[in-house]
């Protein structure tokens, strides 16, 4: 496992890893997070906004040679909403080209992270507010 | 139909999320609430009897944009850049963010927003929009909708000509 995999999967409190043909179609999934029952019978991208917005990247991985790497994505995965690292990996080239989509479930730390900015946030836009010409 | 990746982006607290839920649910939240990361919806509309998906990114703000995950940018067609015009630090940047953006996405549609409209003065306005290094393609007001709507369906219409012209 890599240091990033690692590092990913440190702060998550759960995973999901789901394989996807190269159309979006989910040919495994452990179901980690959410269920993927009702999402069998059709490419995954018509549910996810965020999987549609990144598949076309995706499908341009080479086999084993590179990850694609999401950090802190907000969104819904069936009907579950919350903030999730996402990776992708090619896990199988050639004509049937599969793809590993690792989800972390960070929603938990993204909160924490979430106060911490906004009290940051908030600091500057009061300087730059008393501070503007 | 086609289906096109459009990024909110510029520095904290211009609005951007503000602009994401307006345009989304035509509502306005008073509280400031930070994005930390990338918030992903999708809304379809129709640009001279076409549907267009808009897969819309409202991301974390930062101070420049060399500081947002390269991999946000990926597969992406559409660039909002939003500015809060009660705030001018948050024009410091236009100039370099914007070289930064247009060597990630050369073939790209970018449109540069000043938002918070309803927080200055004619006169102010018109003279921040002056001193800007690019022309501001759109001034909206969230809070208000003003241009909201306009500044969407404008960018799903470059979106298209762009889609067509190969």
């Amino acid at each position: 496992m890599s240091y990033q995999r690692h590092h990913k999967k440190k702060e998550a409190t759960a995973m999901q890893r789901i394989v996807l043909n190269a159309q979006g179609y989910i040919l495994e999934s452990d179901d980690g997070i959410f269920s993927t029952a009702d999402y069998r019978n059709n490419s995954l991208l018509v549910y996810s906004p965020f999987l549609e917005s990144i598949f076309d990247s995706v499908c341009k991985l080479d086999e084993r040679s590179s990850e694609l790497f999401f950090p802190r994505v907000e969104t819904l995965l069936g009907t579950v909403t919350g903030v999730y690292n996402c990776s992708f990996e090619c896990i199988v080239g050639g004509y049937f080209r599969e793809f590993e989509w690792l989800i972390y479930d960070v929603t938990q730390p993204y909160e924490q992270e979430r106060a911490i900015q906004q009290s940051k946030n908030e600091q500057s836009i009061r300087w730059d507010l008393h501070h503007r010409p | 139909m086609i289906s096109k990746k459009v990024i909110l982006t510029g520095s904290f607290g211009v609005g951007k999320t503000s602009l994401f839920q307006r345009f989304l649910t035509g509502q306005f939240n008073e509280k400031y609430l930070t994005t930390v990361g990338a918030k992903i919806a999708k809304k379809e509309i129709y640009v001279d009897g076409h549907k267009v998906a808009l897969l819309v990114w409202d991301i974390a703000g930062e101070i420049t944009q060399d500081k947002v995950p390269a991999s946000y940018f990926l597969g992406a067609s559409g660039i909002v850049y939003v500015m809060d015009m009660s705030r001018p630090t948050t024009f410091a940047h236009l100039e370099d963010d914007i070289q930064f953006l247009k060597n990630l996405l050369p073939y790209g549609v970018f449109k540069i927003v000043a938002n918070k409209r309803d927080l200055v003065s004619d006169e102010r306005a018109k003279e921040l929009l002056e001193s800007l290094p690019y022309s501001c393609d759109f001034v909206t007001s969230a809070k208000t909708g003003d241009n909201v709507e306009t500044l969407f369906q404008e960018m799903a219409t470059s979106l298209l000509e762009n889609h067509h012209h190969g």
